[in-house]
């Protein structure tokens, strides 16, 4: 019942938003300032006739979405390995922190130069938002290898286990939490390049794309349509795997972000 | 130091950066007395900056006019719009499409001369011999707000093919099909012919439209209003450097190609092909027209019924700055 | 035959300020084979470090503990310990917990399996085999580590004050639970404790330490039947005596 509540409420706040949000634009009158139902007919004709390709919202928006999956599974693919080695290995870390520590300070678009110049097509979306991944995931994933409960790992020597067993056993399903967290960061990062990546021009379908294409011409309309539906999108990837993180890891008490 | 004293030093510290900040642009602003100082946005790559404005800098031709000119590059016409729309720009020397466009949206723009015709060139691979067959494949341009874009549309209307274009910056275009993500490039010189020095491409149109408008003089309605002398005088700079360019293109040209690291002889190419800065700066109201059509078409420009359209481009255009301007 | 001895243990510490601590003076000590013994003191008095020198887990400065003659070195594998926190993994199940210890030394699923369910009966946690730690209140968790402590079926169990962080009521019941199992199983027990009242109910020998430095004042055997009533005559009586070296 108070879930309809929960609901009711809801819609009642975004509705009354709405209305401010039409009012101060009939006040307004400005070239700048877009109206909701303006961004309405946008949204429609979008998502049936499409944008001016003829391409439509939903493929879009799609297209980037699997554009920041291939980036983010590559990222996943490589920060947790390296992130579990260089958490447990004081040493390694050491080694290669001369490269990392600052390389992890250079935000991805700042490498769209590079990008476009050794590579093509998907491989530079891939790339940036690769970048986007990799680095807050490497660091989670290493914070979560340290914040290994040292009294579970005591059980372990307690039973005589290998340093290999220890870490297979208790460090790796320890971190896990953590590593999950890191991914749910990154993916949210990755998703945030998605616009400024796809400006990298070279393509003609992507949702940053048409809102650069739109920003262009003036269609704020059309922009305001592109924002919401990435910020929509990207809240709801969070919330499925912040669900998928309570589920898998149940004895956890977690901070949502 | 104990805490307090670091507590007022903080304080201090905090205070004087905040003092700094609100101030410094004051200082900055103190331009040459009785100079008017005119923010300016160009298209990067289209030689407006290495050709045009380098001339007319180095020759005193705004200074001459009492005008001090800020310049800012952008990748495509569309944001040099954005720009002088939202009053962070006075003057641009932007496409007629995306002009059309931002007066169109309820921009307090205008469009005050032609600045530069043509450079619409089409360059495709060797293996492409004719636009037929340029169907299906990939087009490069500017950007969709550009009025490339919209030559690109006019072809592919008149004959017969339908390609899927591909946006990039001008300068970046030559990489994308070297890379081979595409087969033809519809961008302003001297993009065209440094495709073609570089690359396995040809020519295969010098330009879309002999003699049609591409880049236009375009103030901010503020501009207008305020400072009508103003831009009769920055008319007659943008004059004298023509002349100037016309009269000493291998010097001007050597400067670029110094400047930008283009060759001379290509750069020389893509302006002789496109005529670059030696056209007189009198609109040419049938492309515009023309344009205005094709944009409508294509949904670039709202919905303007035919009887409209001539109210719409006396808003967008005055030329009455630019008769002023010859004398 | 597991008898266990300590042989004029020694512990210094260093401390950050580079003083140097004597946690353990000397102590001589006999643990018979079968018997449950309790360390009983004050805090700082060196039960615990005893405890985790005989699993290994920390080093005497001097003196040698022996299992059967065997000088321990390190961890041993029939040498169990089960820590104030009940330290079960999170994400395994209670029965994959108590397997865990079998499961490090590489015995087959079959044979983990069975015991674990054994040892789970005893401590009466059969119906919770697949529920997860974060199910079970605090009572139930350390018996899972009671049993998964003893599934190696270890010559010494070690306690460190196992039933320190749980409430009076199932405090008591644990003790009893113990002394049940003790009763079943008649494995050596070394327990680890400041409840003087905690150490008569189960031990058959309380040793009794007082700190800064850690010495062994006095050996109380306790020679009374199980399972022991708390209020009786006797029992208070040894409290008593114990409880004069505090």
């Amino acid at each position: 019942m108070s879930f309809l509540r929960t609901g009711l409420t809801r819609t009642l706040q975004i509705a009354a938003l709405l209305a401010l949000w039409q009012v101060v634009h009939f006040f307004t009158q400005s070239v700048f300032f877009t109206s909701p139902t303006e961004v309405f007919k946008a949204f429609w004709q979008l998502s049936t006739v499409g944008d001016m390709q003829g391409i439509t919202l939903q493929k879009n928006l799609w297209t980037s979405f699997f554009r920041v999956l291939h980036g983010f599974l590559w990222g996943l693919a490589t920060a947790v390995p390296l992130g579990v080695l260089l958490g447990l290995s004081n040493r390694a870390y050491d080694w290669l922190k001369i490269v990392i520590e600052p390389a992890r300070f250079i935000p991805p678009l700042a490498w769209i130069p590079l990008a476009i110049i050794f590579l093509s097509g998907e491989a530079r979306y891939a790339f940036i938002i690769w970048l986007g991944t990799f680095f807050p995931v490497l660091i989670t994933t290493m914070a979560g290898v340290h914040s290994v409960d040292r009294s579970l790992w005591e059980v372990g020597k307690t039973f005589r286990g290998s340093t290999l067993q220890l870490i297979w056993k208790i460090v790796l399903p320890s971190s896990a939490p953590h590593i999950a967290s890191g991914a749910r960061l990154g993916l949210g990062t990755g998703w945030a390049c998605i616009v400024a990546a796809e400006m990298i021009g070279g393509e003609s379908v992507g949702i940053g794309r048409m809102i650069v294409n739109y920003g262009e011409l003036i269609r704020l309309d059309a922009v305001v349509v592109g924002m919401i539906v990435i910020g929509l999108l990207g809240y709801a990837l969070n919330e499925l795997l912040l669900a998928f993180e309570r589920y898998c890891f149940p004895w956890q008490q977690k901070v949502t972000l | 130091m104990n805490l307090s004293a670091r507590k007022r030093l903080l304080i201090l510290l905090t205070v004087a950066l905040n003092v700094g900040t609100i101030s410094a642009p004051s200082i900055a602003a103190d331009a040459a007395p009785e100079m008017l100082k005119l923010k300016l946005g160009y298209n990067i790559g289209s030689l407006n900056r290495e050709v045009f404005l380098e001339t007319a800098f180095r020759q005193g031709f705004f200074k001459k006019q009492g005008l001090e000119i800020e310049d800012k590059g952008y990748a495509v016409g569309g944001q040099i719009v954005q720009d002088l729309v939202g009053r962070n720009l006075d003057v641009g020397l932007v496409g007629i499409s995306p002009s059309l466009t931002g007066v169109a949206r309820g921009g307090d723009i205008v469009v005050v001369a032609s600045q530069v015709k043509n450079t619409a060139p089409l360059i495709a691979r060797k293996s492409i011999k004719s636009m037929k067959e340029l169907d299906g494949k990939k087009v490069g341009t500017p950007g969709i707000s550009s009025i490339q874009e919209t030559m690109l549309l006019y072809l592919e209307k008149q004959n017969g093919f339908k390609t899927t274009h591909v946006y990039g910056k001008a300068t970046e275009l030559v990489n994308y099909m070297e890379k081979g993500e595409i087969d033809a490039i519809l961008a302003w010189e001297p993009v065209a012919s440094q495709a073609v020095a570089k690359l396995d491409a040809h020519y295969l149109l010098n330009t879309a439209i002999e003699g049609a408008e591409a880049s236009m003089v375009t103030m901010s309605g503020k501009m207008v209003r305020e400072h009508p002398k103003e831009v009769v005088a920055f008319l007659r700079a943008t004059r004298d450097t023509q002349l100037y360019i016309a009269s000493h293109m291998d010097e001007v040209i050597a400067i670029a190609a110094e400047k930008t690291g283009i060759p001379a002889d290509v750069i020389k190419n893509g302006m002789t092909r496109s005529k670059l800065f030696v056209l007189p700066h009198a609109i040419n109201m049938d492309s515009v027209r023309l344009v205005a059509e094709i944009d409508i078409a294509s949904g670039k420009l709202p919905d303007i019924k035919p009887a409209d359209l001539d109210q719409f481009l006396r808003k967008a255009i005055d030329e009455s700055f630019l008769k002023k301007s010859m004398y | 035959m597991s008898e266990l001895v300590y042989t004029n243990i020694n512990k210094t510490f260093t401390t950050v300020r580079g003083d140097t601590v004597v946690a353990i003076d000397n102590i001589n000590l006999t643990v018979r084979d079968g018997s449950f013994v309790c360390l009983v003191g004050k805090s700082g008095c060196g039960k615990t470090t005893l405890l985790r020198m005989t699993a290994g887990l920390d080093v005497p400065s001097s003196g040698s503990i022996t299992l059967n003659g065997e000088p321990i070195h390190g961890t041993h594998p029939k040498i169990g310990i089960v820590f104030q926190e009940d330290r079960l993994l999170p994400w395994r199940t209670i029965q994959k917990n108590v397997e865990f210890g079998l499961e490090l030394a590489h015995v087959g699923a079959a044979e983990r399996k069975e015991k674990a369910l054994h040892y789970l009966d005893l401590v009466g946690l059969s119906r919770f085999s697949e529920a997860h730690p974060h199910e079970l209140s605090g009572g139930m968790k350390q018996r899972a580590a009671i049993a998964r402590a003893l599934v190696n079926e270890p010559e010494v169990l070690l306690m460190d004050e196992p039933f320190g962080a749980l409430d009076a009521q199932t405090r008591l019941q644990m003790q009893e639970e113990l002394t049940q199992i003790y009763l079943r199983e008649n494995r050596t027990i070394v327990f680890v404790t400041h409840s003087v009242d905690e150490s008569v109910f189960l031990a058959d020998t309380v040793v009794v330490l007082t700190p800064s430095p850690g010495k062994i004042q006095e050996l109380v055997a306790i020679d009374l039947t199980r399972p022991r009533d708390r209020t009786a005559p006797e029992v208070i009586r040894y409290m008593r005596k114990i409880m004069a070296h505090f």
